[in-house]
């Protein structure tokens, strides 16, 4: 019984990976909103946990994506840096925030974020 | 500045995984008259160096399964 149970939180957590996988193909962004709820509901991780670890499932799918664009002749080197500089210090402060940051706030800014992604969306 | 600015808000929220993109990305066509693909390729870029950062320290605090 627990080898079946191993193997079907194995078996979630590549569904989970198939799906983010697919919505950020299709939209070109958008996997951090499927991957935060389907490691907190399907694979019943801590909130802190699942944000923490959304980062670091979507970095790789960032920089296959940057590929692309840096191979289509899409970039501004010069506002990409500007932004970067001040990214950086941004990623700097929500990290060592994000464990500060009681669950029920964490819950509703993510909800609030992804009613602003919807609606720029549906725009 | 505008551009440094439009980073640390989009980093904070992007640090804790709530999604930078979401503010980034207007943030740029609306105040900095970018073309929307031009910004979802600043996006992209800027979120790499950000996001291993906040990847380390996430790591460091035992925050990563």
């Amino acid at each position: 019984m627990i080898f079946l149970k191993k193997r079907l939180y194995q078996l979630k957590i590549i569904l989970t990976g198939i799906l983010t996988g697919l919505c950020n193909g299709l939209f070109g962004a958008g996997g951090g909103m499927i991957v935060v709820p389907s490691m907190v509901h399907f694979l019943d991780m801590d909130e802190h946990d699942a944000h923490a670890t959304a980062i670091a499932v979507i970095l790789p799918l960032t920089i296959i994506s940057s590929f692309i664009y840096v191979k289509s002749g899409i970039i501004d080197v010069n506002t990409t840096l500007k932004v970067t500089i001040g990214s950086i210090t941004g990623a700097y402060i929500g990290s060592k925030l994000l464990n500060k940051l009681p669950i029920n706030i964490l819950r509703k800014l993510f909800g609030i974020f992804m009613i602003i992604a919807a609606i720029r969306m549906v725009i | 500045m505008v551009e440094v600015l439009i980073g640390i808000a989009a980093g904070i929220i992007g640090g804790m995984g709530i999604g930078g993109g979401t503010i980034l990305i207007p943030g740029i066509v609306f105040l900095l008259k970018i073309e929307q693909q031009t910004a979802q390729s600043i996006n992209l870029l800027s979120f790499i160096p950000a996001a291993a950062l906040a990847v380390f320290i996430h790591n460091k605090n035992k925050n990563i399964e």
